[in-house]
Formats: structure tokens, sequence, C-alpha cells
């Protein structure tokens, strides 16, 4: 069953009274228990998509469905991760996460038995005192996926969450998310990822849907199959590494 | 012991106008930069009134309120406050808008995904995101606010001077008897408090502040005993519950949408009935035949205002080098420059005039005027310099781009918004030190140049004739702030733009 749907999705900018358009009748369905994973050179909207399809952002021509019924404004079913982690400087790491749970009208101590909870399922314990500037850039996110998961939501959005951080802490935090994943302790149902990084966005997902440059249209898209976790230096995987190299070329050349 | 209820009444004057312009500064700020359709008016409103020389105003001011409550002291006390809020407030105002105009996007993203109404997001996310730029803005309107109670307390009716109990008056008294000691002591006194303001209450709190910027890395400052007396002591829960219950009114009270705007069509007919009057009795005849001297003496001013901004610029930068070379230095420049920018230069202006006599009276005029202009240009300096990127620096330091390449290059097209907002900034209280900058009454005699400020204390007797100079008078800056100062700073803030 389709848990979120993408239906001709156009966003476009007038600016000096020029028409640009960002994004091109982008059609997408998320199918519920699926880890969707985009793809496309920079700039070329893949986080454009995502906030449309969160509702932050409204689409100029399309509509976004959630569970079949229109999206009016923010989803309050799901949750994003952000590349710059958008973490507040003056709160600390559990008045962060609490923060979000107030603003969903939680009960102070409920507040933070949850906090508590996430933060430890991220690894954070004996880090609830420390203020984000006093963490490194693995750690700060790991708070930004405790928020994330803190409010439960269903669907869950990851915009680029692991491009500002250096290789290993990447790696490491890409398989710690991808074991709550799989291990079914998470409320979340689905979940809608953002990268350029292609080997990462075959290492994740169920499936790639691959953008062109501006204005992004969807080039194509791939089912990755693959048991987990996934061996990079596998015949399957690099089968698939250059077959999704190639609709990216490809994508480029044609324009 | 008269110094000592002066200070007091002085001190407490300032610190009442200094927390009205901060709920209102905020207020205002946030309203205007939440919804475009507020923004609209509000910005271009608060460019004027913070471009026009408020004591041109405070005759009219003065007269209304002393009208009000028929000649009693608080009326003129209300007046005064009045006078010193309307000098702090704007900058106080413009700091809050552009801090929320200029808030991180995924913050701002980050609240709208996980559903923090409007409401919550000021209280929660935008006032503490505030702090950073009111502690840093509030330097700088106290000591303005020093300079503007000088001149409010005592009040000039037609012929009627009122003196209110106040370190202003107190001074004036003691340069009418020649005291020189009494002077000094004065002085003193004014540049004690300021120094006790700034060292124990702003510079913890600057110190402190660097929490609230997004960004900052390293360990976190701590929390000054200031800060933790007035967390422990005042009832935020109870305060921020009516201020919900005040919000939730007005959310109900747009709910009657029709009321509302039927009752903003009556508002806006009043308001064109008594602008429509307004008009009819200000061009009615007679002219009064001093209205020819406007043009005249509108630019005589506008030269020494010129020269006194051009020089503000050239003398703050030694100090913006300095401040780049060793950024430690920083906290030491902005303490030095907030003491230095309370002294009231224009208690010393009299003493200055009579030395220098009638004839080198325009320079003695520029010279004040520059008091009360560099510490804009100093502050916004300072400011831009710190906002550089260090990577920036870093980068002409590797380079080796030194010297006179270095500043024609990197220093000055980096620091050109800041440098402009403080330029405008220092225009405005160029234009303001002009009221008092131009006639000087000592009693029996009167030493005056030609200029508008002289020529609106002339006319303070006939509101009619007043109320021509200051309209002039207001028309002009806001040409020249619309014509020239807004386009140079957009050009200037769309190029020299550090952000991708």
């Amino acid at each position: 069953m389709a848990l979120l749907e993408l239906k001709e999705i156009t966003k476009a900018y007038i600016e000096k009274g020029k028409y640009f358009s960002v994004i091109d009748e982008i059609d997408l369905v998320v199918k519920e228990g699926e880890l969707v994973v985009i793809v496309g050179p920079s700039g070329s909207g893949k986080s454009t998509v995502v906030r449309i399809a969160a509702g932050l952002v409204s689409p100029t021509k399309g509509q976004v469905f959630y569970k079949g019924q229109p999206l009016p404004g923010p989803n309050p079913n799901a949750s994003i991760v952000f590349q710059n982690f958008a973490l507040i400087p003056w709160l600390t790491v559990q008045e962060n996460i609490e923060l979000v749970l107030e603003a969903r009208g939680i009960p102070p101590r409920q507040r933070i038995r949850t906090a508590l909870k996430y933060i430890d399922l991220v690894g954070l314990d004996s880090f609830e005192d420390a203020y984000p500037r006093e963490l490194s850039g693995g750690m700060k996110q790991r708070v930004g996926f405790a928020r994330a998961l803190a409010v439960e939501p269903e669907i869950l959005f990851m915009d680029e969450p692991f491009s500002s951080l250096d290789v290993l802490t990447a790696a490491d935090l890409r398989e710690e998310f991808l074991k709550l994943w799989t291990s079914g302790k998470l409320s979340i149902r689905s979940v809608v990822m953002v990268t350029h990084n292609i080997e990462e966005a075959i290492l994740m997902s169920d499936r790639i849907v691959v953008l062109s440059a501006r204005p992004s249209k969807v080039v194509g898209e791939i089912e990755v199959s693959l048991p987990r976790p996934r061996d990079t230096h596998s015949k399957e995987f690099e089968s698939i590494l250059d077959h999704l190299y190639a609709l990216i070329v490809s994508s480029h050349i044609s324009k | 012991m008269y110094l000592l209820s002066a200070a007091f009444w002085s001190v407490i004057r300032i610190f009442i106008a200094y927390f009205v312009s901060l709920l209102f500064g905020i207020v205002y700020g946030v309203l205007a930069a939440m919804n475009p359709r507020r923004e609209r008016w509000m910005i271009p409103l608060l460019d004027v009134l913070q471009s026009v020389p408020i004591l041109g105003f405070f005759p009219i001011a003065v007269s209304i309120l002393v009208f009000l409550f028929r000649g009693q002291r608080i009326g003129l006390e209300l007046a005064a406050i009045f006078l010193i809020f309307t000098s702090q407030v704007w900058n106080i105002a413009f700091g809050v808008y552009e801090t929320v105009k200029t808030f991180p996007r995924d913050i701002a993203e980050m609240a709208l995904s996980f559903g923090m109404n409007s409401n919550f997001l000021v209280k929660r996310i935008y006032v503490p995101a505030l702090i950073p730029t009111i502690i840093y803005n509030s330097g700088v309107s106290l000591a303005v606010g020093w300079y503007f109670l000088m001149a409010s307390e005592i009040i000039t009716l037609g012929n009627v001077e009122i003196r209110l109990p106040g370190l202003g008056t107190a001074m004036m008294g003691y340069v009418a008897q020649g005291n020189l000691a009494g002077m000094l002591i004065t002085v003193g006194t004014i540049v004690f408090i300021n120094w006790c303001t700034q060292w124990f209450l702003f510079r913890p709190l600057i110190e402190w502040s660097d929490l609230f910027k997004f960004g900052a890395v390293g360990s976190a400052p701590e929390e000054p005993g200031i800060v933790a007396f007035l967390r422990n002591n005042i009832r935020w829960e109870k305060i921020s519950q009516h201020l919900d219950r005040i919000l939730s009114w007005g959310e109900t009270l747009r709910k009657h949408q029709k009321i509302l705007s039927s009752l903003r069509y009556v508002l806006y007919a009043a308001l064109l009935g008594l602008f429509a009057y307004f008009l009819y009795w200000l061009l009615k005849p007679p002219y009064s035949p001093r209205l020819v001297e406007i043009p005249e003496n509108l630019i005589a001013t506008t030269f020494r205002v010129i020269v006194a901004v051009g020089l503000s610029i050239l003398l703050s930068f030694p100090f913006v080098i300095k401040a780049i070379r060793a950024s430690n230095t920083v906290k030491n420049i902005y303490t030095l420059a907030a003491t230095m920018g309370s002294v009231p230069a224009v208690i010393f202006y009299p003493l200055i005039v009579r030395s220098v006599g009638r004839e080198y009276m325009g320079v003695a005029a520029v010279l004040l005027l520059l008091t009360g202009s560099l510490w804009y240009t100093l502050f916004n300096m300072l400011k831009g310099a710190l906002m550089i990127p260090s990577t920036i620096i870093e980068m002409a330091n590797n380079f080796g781009v030194r010297g006179f390449l270095y500043y024609r290059t990197i220093l000055i097209p980096a620091m050109l918004p800041s440098l402009i907002t403080g330029t405008i900034t220092a225009w405005g209280g160029a234009w303001n030190a002009s009221m008092v900058a131009e006639e000087v009454n000592f009693g029996k005699e009167i030493f005056s140049i030609h200029g508008i400020g002289s020529l609106l204390l002339s006319a303070t007797a006939q509101p009619k004739e007043l109320l021509w100079v200051v309209l002039a008078m207001t028309l002009w800056i806001v040409f020249i702030n619309t014509f020239f100062w807004k386009r140079w700073y957009n050009h200037a803030a769309e190029k020299y733009n550090f952000s991708e």
C-alpha cells in the first residue's frame, strides 16, 4: 500500500520576471515498509522534493497524498533529519529533544522519559546535559536522529543526513541506523532519504529514484533487493553501481 | 547628596526608557519580520522614524504631554522618558527585525516540521535567538540614551524653561555658575555609572550571549549571576501564561473579521480626516516670512552633517583594524566605546563654544555632530569586522594580501554592508546633534550659526512655523535616505555577501 504519493509535482520560482522551474512533474510513490533513496546531482532540487513531500513547502503544481488523503500542510506523522543538524544551540541535548515533544503537547514527565529513551537508543547516554557546540559532528547528528525518532513518526525524511560527517563517522552512523530500521524497534514505517552519494544509496535503499539536473525529472528507478548488510565489493553491488552510474551519466548527456 | 539624587533620577529615567524600548523594539521587530503584509508598511515607517531627528519633534511631544497632564511634573517626566525612548528604540527594533529576517533556514524548517505554532516559535526560538543582538545593541542604545538625557531634562516651551532634577540639569547649573569642579564631578559620575553598567552588566552578558549564536563552537559560556538571579526570582511561567492569554485573545478577535475590518475603515477614515484638517491648517495663509529661509538653512546643516559623518568613518577605522588583528581586544574596545559614547558631549558644548568664540562656532558644531555620530559608525563597523568569516582573513594572511591591497579588496568590501548601516545611523545621529549644535544660550547672550537647528529653536514659539521646519527637514532626510543610502545599501548587501 502506498503511504506517500507525489503526483505531478512541479516547483517553480519567478525571479526578475523570469520563470525558473526547479522540479518538473515528478511522480513518486513510497510504499509501506520501504526505504526509498532519491539521488541526483547537486542543485537538482532533491531537498525541495523532500520538503514538498513533508508538507513544508507547497508545490507550484501537483498534489501530495498521505495515506490517500491530500496533505494540507506540514505532515504531523513525519519528521526530518537535517543535513546541518538544525539543533538549537542554547538547549542541551535533552532539552533539544524535549522541545519538539513539548511542541507536540506531550506532558513534562513523559517528555523526559521519552527524551532519555531515545538519547539512549542513539548511544548518547551521559551526554544529556551537553550543549550541541560541545559535541562532534557525528554526535550532533545522533541528536538529530534522536529528535526525529522521539516524536515517533510514521515516515522519516532524511535530507543528506551523512553529508556533513567524515567518512568513518558517516559509515558508523549509517550502519547503526540500518540496524535500528531493520530491527523493527522503531515506529517508522517508511523512510525517504536524499543523497548525492551513490554508494550510500545502494547500501541503504530498497529502491533508488534518480533525478536529473535542474529542472529535475525522474530519469529512472532501480530496485535494490540485496540482503543486508551489503558488501560494497560484491559483484551484485558493483553491477547495480554501474547501472546507476550509467543512468546518471545518460541523464547528463541527454540534456 | 545633591548629585546622588540627581544621578538617581537620571538613571531611573534612562532605565525606564530602556525597558520600554526593549519591549517595544522586540515586539515591533518580530511582528514586522514575521508577516510580509505588515512588513510592507512597518519597515518603511521604521526607516523614517529612525532617520528623523527626534530632537526636532521634542517640542511638539512636550507640548502635547504638558497639555494632557496640565503642566504637572509627571507630564514632563513622561516627555523626558519619551525622548530617551525614541533615541533608544529604533536601533533595537531594527536589530531584532534583521535577526529574525536572516534566521537560519534549517532551524525554521525544523520548527515547522515538528509542528511548532508561531506562538511557540516566537517564545522558545526567536526570543532566545535574539539575545546576542539585543545585548549588543543595548550598549549603543544606553549610550545614546545618556546623550539625549541631557537634552531632555531642560525643557523649553516658548519662553518658559522647566528643569527636571537630574545630572543634565546639574551640569547646566554648574556650567552657568562656571563651577569647574562641579562639572568635572558630574561628568565623572556619568562615566562611573556607565562604566559600572558596562563592566558588571554588559560584559558578562556579551560573553554569555555567545551561547545563543547559531554555529558557535567550543565549550559553553558560564551563566552570569544576574541571569541566574532573574531566572530564579521572576515567575516566567506566569508571564508566559499571561502572554499566551493575550495572544489567544488576539486570535479570537481576529475571528471576528467583519467587525475588525469595519473598525479598520473607521480608523482609516478618522486618520484621513485628521490628516486633511492638518494639511488645511498647515497650508492656510498667512505664511510666516521665515519659511523661505528653510532651504538655505537645510543645506548649511547638511554640509556640516556630511563632514561629521565622513570624519566618523575615518576615525573608526583604526579601532576596527585593531579589533581584527587581535580579536580578544574587541570586548575592551566595545566597553571603552560604550563608556566614552555615553559621555554626553552636549554638556561641554557651551564651554567649548565660549572658548573658541563666535567665529569658529561652525568648527565646534561639527565637533559636536561628530560626538553624535562616531559611536554609530564605530559600533556597526566593529560588528561588521567581527562577522567577516575567519577563513577569509586566514586566506588573506596565507596569500600575503597585505597593506593597501588588503584594505581595498578584502576589509572594506567585506564590511561594506555594516559600514553603510553605520553611516546611515551616524547620519541620523549627526542630524540629531544638529538640533543642539547651532545655538547656545548663555542667558543674555545667544551664540548662533546658520542651520536648520537654530531655525527650529527660534520657531518653537509658533507651532505652525515649527511644524513647517520639522516637516521640511523630515522630507529632506527621507528623500536622501531613499534615493541615496537605500540604493547603496541594497547594492552592497547583494554584492558583498558571504553566504552563497
